[in-house]
């Protein structure tokens, strides 16, 4: 019986001025799921992220990620959690000065990777993103959607339990963009939970998988195999 | 794994010092300055330190009593001198020493010898020698000599002329050991804050990598320590800097500052004695400024 990896109990996160980002939500997503949350720019889905990669803490409710009480996680036990789980973001985050296996590699080495298991390791998630002979090259030298695989392979390149990401097809075409899924199905099936934060219509509808749809902060839908519906 | 991250990390720090080169270069320069100060300054102190010792191992009260005062009549004042806690020691010369101690002194002129055995009776006055502890003892001291009951078999006694010296030594002394401290502190101050300003550069030219190392979970003491440790690099090149500077100097000054202190002192072996504490103390002190200049940038700019 798989377990429930995320946890939230009446999440609400208020910013200054009385601006309510996530308004009560409450969501369950169990070990090996695939999420995807949905809903219109604003609609509270990178606050979400946000709550779930412990850079902000909820003003009420209740957060437990993976066994991590994220409302009451001291901040300097934050990175000791992000080790557990892979976070992927439209902007991809990659360091323009080194190249894509250096890049993968910078993950393992702050967490104290030996040597030996990075080169086995790098090769390995490079050949899963479909990016094999493409190491020695440097971001700015690959597509919009190859950096973003780069971008993957460095969030899974750990193993993590729990991958996330934010937006991560918002700047690509459709093929490209569904080519990304089909990586993000793959770590899926291998065991790795995903949820996704999107609003890419087509790609939802296409991975007949379970959808959270966010309206205004809260949670107006959740349907096992959901559609985008807005 | 620990000893693996702490491999890294060292390596970052060295890669944090050698990026920004010049920067670097100027960093420490200030840094070595700061040092170069402090170590001026302590040297400075030994050597008024030493100076103002001889001196005062040199000066002493002479009391001269009155010719026919005999050594019983003495007693009672070394006595009494003794008991008083300012007095280090007393030395009893009596007319005969005096004497013989004058002939030895002028062994090699034969004119005053002769002139000496011209005279009948011995014209040297019984004399006490005393050494004081400090030099502010002697106005204790000169109370006690000045006392009723002795008017009569002291004829004089003289220590003031010392007295102005030591004086104005210790004026000087504190004079160049205040100018000293106000000049290291300042240079303290402005290399922390341009140490904290390159630091501040080097966390700002590597945001993004920052930002990366917190997005897969590098502990804050892996992103932290690259930092720490290039400050203090700037103390440890900013230590060979300064030694090997005042090396040179003490080398070839040396001699002359000797000359004008009439070789009371040897600065030059004085440094060469103390050089492993020299350097010891530097390294510490020029790590301990860099961190502490990395601790701020960090607190400010990290927000770990």
């Amino acid at each position: 019986m798989p377990e429930s990896i995320i946890r939230l109990r009446d999440i609400s996160k208020v910013y200054e001025e009385d601006i309510a980002a996530l308004c009560d939500v409450s969501l369950d997503v169990m070990e090996k799921d695939f999420v995807s949350i949905v809903g219109r720019s604003g609609s509270g889905k990178t606050t979400l992220i946000k709550l779930l990669i412990g850079e902000e803490k909820p003003t009420a409710g209740e957060i437990v990620i993976n066994g991590w009480d994220l409302c009451n996680i001291k901040s300097r036990k934050i990175p000791y959690f992000r080790r557990e789980i892979g976070v992927v973001f439209q902007d991809f985050k990659l360091l323009q000065q080194k190249t894509v296996a250096e890049n993968i590699a910078f993950a393992l080495i702050v967490l104290g990777t030996p040597r030996q298991e990075i080169h086995k390791r790098v090769p390995g998630v490079l050949s899963l993103v479909g990016l094999s002979g493409k190491g020695t090259r440097f971001p700015n030298e690959l597509s919009g959607g190859e950096q973003q695989r780069v971008a993957i392979a460095r969030a899974f390149v750990h193993e993590p339990k729990l991958l996330l990401a934010d937006e991560l097809t918002g700047d690509l075409d459709a093929i490209y963009a569904w080519e990304i899924m089909e990586i993000l199905l793959k770590i899926n099936k291998m065991g790795t939970t995903v949820l996704i934060a999107t609003h890419d219509k087509s790609i939802v509808n296409r991975l007949q998988k379970r959808v959270v749809t966010l309206e205004d902060g809260t949670i107006i839908r959740d349907h096992k195999k959901g559609r985008y519906v807005i | 794994m620990l000893w693996l991250s702490a491999i890294r990390v060292l390596k970052m720090g060295l890669k944090n010092f050698w990026r920004n080169f010049w920067i670097s270069f100027a960093t420490t320069g200030i840094m070595a300055l700061t040092i170069f100060s402090v170590v001026v300054l302590i040297i400075l102190n030994f050597i008024g330190d030493s100076a103002l010792r001889s001196l005062e191992q040199k000066i002493d009260v002479s009391v001269y009593f009155k010719s026919d005062v005999s050594n019983e009549q003495v007693q009672p004042i070394r006595e009494h001198l003794d008991t008083i806690p300012e007095v280090k020691e007393t030395r009893y010369v009596t007319k005969k020493e005096a004497l013989e101690e004058f002939q030895r002194k002028h062994s090699d002129n034969p004119l005053i010898i002769a002139s000496l055995s011209e005279l009948e009776e011995n014209p040297l006055q019984p004399t006490l020698v005393i050494k004081a502890r400090s030099p502010e003892d002697f106005s204790a001291i000169s109370s006690v000599l000045k006392d009723d009951q002795y008017e009569g078999i002291i004829e004089k006694f003289n220590y003031e002329d010392n007295q102005i010296i030591i004086e104005k030594l210790n004026q000087t002394i504190a004079l160049i050991e205040k100018i000293g401290i106000g000049v290291s502190i300042t240079f303290a101050i402005i290399s922390v804050l341009v140490m904290f300003n390159t630091i501040r550069l080097t966390i700002y030219t590597q945001k993004d990598e920052i930002g990366v190392m917190r997005l897969v979970g590098a502990s804050n003491t892996f992103i932290t320590a690259p930092y720490i440790i290039e400050g203090v690099l700037y103390g440890f090149f900013a230590t060979i800097f300064s030694t090997v500077t005042l090396y040179i100097l003490v080398k070839y000054l040396a001699p002359a500052i000797n000359t004008f202190l009439e070789h009371q002192v040897d600065v030059y072996a004085f440094f060469m004695d103390h050089l492993f504490l020299i350097v010891i103390g530097e390294l510490v002190f020029g790590a301990a400024l860099g961190i502490a200049s990395s601790m701020i940038a960090i607190r400010k700019y990290l927000k770990i």
